[in-house]
């Protein structure tokens, strides 16, 4: 094919789109739909590593002492259970004293008596999985009294993570198929509708690689149209929730990867996916062989 | 040359075969020396010009684009198809009708227009199927005009299938009958049409 066949194929690709106005736009929505689902997925999953070390990094534990048991005492039994990698004694008088600037004197003793926070220990994890098992054998130590840990706050989010994960596979796989589907059945109809064109092109000596040229440039345009629209708008999205977050979230700000593989991942699923449905469809029309 | 035979006798798969729309289940066609078998589909029509009854434009395209389409698709330069297709206008009348749909040209225009496309090439042979069958004598008269000129002027071989005994006898060329698919008869002149007469 030379330069002027490309030339004259673009344009005709672009008449092409033109002529099935409507196929053509709602290919470029499924597509661009399921290339946002799919770049969307992928950024969940390439940040989910890192949001999980940093809830992990979130889960403290909290113990108090019972009543008439100080909590220097619990110190050297709760570090010597499994699982815990060390112990931090947080006095309540400290505590107050802490609150201080914050509320001033006065009416933080008009408040709260000095000895309103009683000492407890933190309790740091060796892994912080495993948070569970450990902080049950805490609570069997003696002379504790209180135990506290973001147990539900983790857990919570670890299920909707997974949760996204795992439809958000489900949901991929559906829109794949629906935009690949989408893609052939817009280019079938282009192929349909340039049956002269392709008889007329077959009688002047263009060969079946030639005429599918003109379905493959059309399907890649439409593709590549999508995945340009879906990029954008990821971009912009991508921007919109780091913002979010970190307003929401400080402790995340800054933590999730750039969305800038994934935007490449989508800028090449477009085409590809389009230029596939486009060969299926104009091959079903054409085949291959140069009789 | 004329290939002529009543409808059915095999005129029309005799040239599917020449341009490989058909391939031969017994024998070789045989075109200037070389075997079709052999040669791929595109690049032997890309030595002819392919005209049928049906003229088979295409309805968005004017005149002049219809018949620069089938230069365009192959690559030809666009000041070289410009050339060709003015020229082929001219040879075949319509360059007053050039910027005309299809839809608003006659019929035997609308087959002139069709027998620029399949010059528009530069074809060494052209294979026409029934070109005049729905054309008027007049219409026919200039389309049959148009490709005794190619073949006089441009030193292309024309295979004109017919089964219309005036159409052959309006030139004094070579007719080749065929007959449930073979041939019966090979001559020069009006044969076909002294025998359809009944004095061979």
């Amino acid at each position: 094919m030379n330069l002027w066949t490309v030339f004259y194929r673009l344009r005709e690709a672009r008449q092409g789109i033109a002529r099935n106005t409507w196929a053509s736009l709602a290919t470029v929505v499924i597509l661009t739909l399921t290339l946002l689902m799919l770049g969307g997925f992928l950024w969940l999953n390439a940040n989910l590593a890192q949001i999980a070390t940093v809830l992990e990094r979130q889960v403290h534990v909290r113990v108090f002492p019972a009543d008439g048991t100080a909590a220097e005492s619990l110190l050297v039994n709760l570090e010597a259970l499994p699982g815990v990698a060390g112990v931090e004694l947080l006095d309540g008088e400290l505590v107050y004293r802490q609150l201080v600037p914050v509320f001033g004197l006065k009416t933080l003793m008009a408040a709260l008596p000095a000895d309103a926070f009683a000492d407890s220990l933190s309790v740091e994890l060796a892994d912080p999985g495993e948070a569970g098992p450990v902080v049950e054998r805490i609570r069997l130590v003696d002379g504790v009294g209180d135990v506290i840990w973001g147990q539900g706050f983790a857990r919570v989010l670890y299920q909707i993570s997974n949760g996204l994960r795992r439809g958000g596979a489900i949901l991929i796989t559906g829109f794949l198929t629906a935009a690949f589907l989408m893609s052939l059945t817009t280019m079938h109809l282009a192929v349909l509708n340039r049956e002269v064109e392709m008889q007329i092109q077959r009688w002047v000596g263009v060969g079946p690689w030639g005429i599918r040229a003109q379905f493959l440039i059309e399907a890649f345009l439409l593709g590549l149209f999508s995945s340009v629209l879906a990029g954008a708008v990821f971009l912009y999205l991508g921007e919109v929730i780091q913002r979010a977050i970190a307003s929401l979230v400080p402790f995340m700000s800054g933590q999730l990867s750039a969305p800038v593989l994934v935007i490449g991942i989508v800028l090449l699923t477009g085409p590809v996916l389009a230029v596939v449905g486009g060969g299926i469809a104009s091959h079903r029309a054409i085949g291959t062989g140069d009789r | 040359m004329f290939l002529v035979g009543a409808s059915g006798m095999g005129k029309t798969t005799l040239l599917k075969l020449l341009y490989k729309e058909e391939l031969a289940d017994k024998g070789r066609v045989i075109i200037d020396g070389n075997d079709v078998a052999t040669i791929p589909g595109s690049k032997l029509r890309r030595s002819m010009g392919i005209i049928f009854q049906t003229y088979r434009l295409l309805e968005k395209k004017n005149a002049y684009e219809n018949i620069a389409y089938g230069a365009e698709v192959l690559g030809i330069p666009p000041a070289e198809v410009r050339r060709r297709t003015d020229e082929i206008l001219e040879l075949i009348g319509l360059r007053d009708k050039a910027h005309r749909l299809p839809s608003e040209l006659s019929g035997g225009e609308q087959q002139r227009v069709a027998v620029g496309r399949a010059l528009i090439n530069q074809p060494r042979l052209i294979v026409a199927d029934e070109p005049t069958g729905d054309l008027d004598p007049e219409n026919t008269d200039r389309v049959l005009e148009i490709l005794d000129r190619v073949h006089r002027e441009r030193n292309a071989t024309v295979l004109f299938a017919t089964h219309a005994v005036e159409v052959v006898n309006r030139l004094n060329r070579r007719v080749i009958r065929l007959q449930d698919g073979r041939v019966v008869s090979d001559t020069t002149g009006g044969y076909w049409a002294r025998e359809a007469a009944g004095t061979p």
